[in-house]
């Protein structure tokens, strides 16, 4: 007949020495502490500080710059308002091209619109 | 905020409340999770003045990381817990092998009875049963017995399996069963 192993239960076996461990944890000393806050305290500052240092203030034409899309687009935005303005106040000598063509009125006269009259050809072609 | 307005709020908000500048938050962060690391890494390099550098360290670097959390991903009592022992294994390596008879022993400053007497002599004598095992077998132990932590946390905090877990605590309990049990009767245990 073989023998049975032994049944070993270190779990049960140690158990006294784990929990004579936990019994013996020291509370942290109160300079231990304070050192970890002051430490917490610390990096509070040098990051504030690397902020600071980072990002200077800005006046307010350079967000609103930076909004409208950069310098292309205050460049098409300039352009655009001179010639607006120039348009507005350049004498309408200037502007003789328009005098030149035909108005709507003369474009669409009456009888463009008379289709009376087109049938009444038509009959008299035949 | 006060202190034990605190109690109720996780970790991760205290996190964000830190990195926003929140001094109450480093306090509640400090108060909750000092001790700890100061206890495990105490325990892992059986040295009151190392351990407090190393826990100090630790926390340092939670204090560095808090702005960039990124809240879920892994607790805060885990993230410590691995670079607490990280930093423990590392100075254990450097160290190689402590002399026995280096090893403190254990101080309770509340009055000495029998009881506390014996659980003082257990408390060592496992100390130096611990001294004796390999680095990361002694941190499993370490968090499995004493820390309590499950294997899958522990798995996480040494960035191993569970499998590897089971193995490393049941090779290093067996070191310490056979080192600890003939001292039994003398501590008071038959």
């Amino acid at each position: 007949m073989m023998k049975k192993k032994p049944d070993t239960k270190p779990d049960t076996d140690l158990t006294a020495f784990f929990d004579a461990a936990k019994d013996a944890d020291a509370q942290p000393t109160a300079a231990f502490m304070e050192a970890v806050l002051a430490d917490a305290m610390n990096q509070t500052q040098t990051r504030t500080q690397s902020t600071q240092r980072s990002a200077p203030t800005q006046p307010w034409w350079a967000g609103l710059f930076r909004n409208i899309g950069g310098w292309q687009s205050a460049a098409a935005l300039t352009a655009s308002a001179f010639l607006g303005i120039t348009a507005g106040y350049a004498a309408p000598s200037a502007l003789d091209y328009f005098g030149n063509t035909q108005t709507t009125a003369e474009t669409y006269s009456d009888d463009s619109f008379s289709v009376a009259s087109d049938i009444e050809a038509l009959f008299q072609e035949g | 905020m006060a202190l034990d307005a605190m109690n109720d709020v996780s970790d991760d908000a205290l996190m964000v409340l830190y990195a926003n500048g929140d001094t109450q938050a480093a306090r509640a962060l400090t108060y909750r999770h000092a001790p700890r690391v100061l206890a495990l890494s105490r325990r892992l390099l059986q040295n009151t003045a190392e351990a407090e550098d190393v826990a100090q360290d630790a926390m340092l670097r939670l204090w560095k990381v808090a702005p960039n959390w990124r809240q879920g991903e892994a607790k805060v009592s885990t993230w410590l817990y691995r670079i607490t022992s990280n930093l423990c294994i590392d100075r254990m390596r450097k160290k190689k092998g402590t002399n026995l008879d280096e090893i403190p022993e254990l101080v309770d400053d509340k009055p000495s009875i029998e009881s506390r007497m014996q659980s003082n002599d257990r408390a060592t004598a496992l100390q130096a049963a611990m001294a004796q095992l390999p680095a990361r077998q002694k941190l499993a132990v370490t968090l499995r017995h004493i820390e309590e932590l499950s294997n899958p946390q522990i798995a996480q905090i040494m960035d191993i399996s569970v499998d590897a877990v089971e193995s490393l605590t049941a090779r290093g309990k067996r070191t310490l069963a056979g080192l600890l049990l003939g001292q039994k009767e003398k501590l008071g245990l038959e």
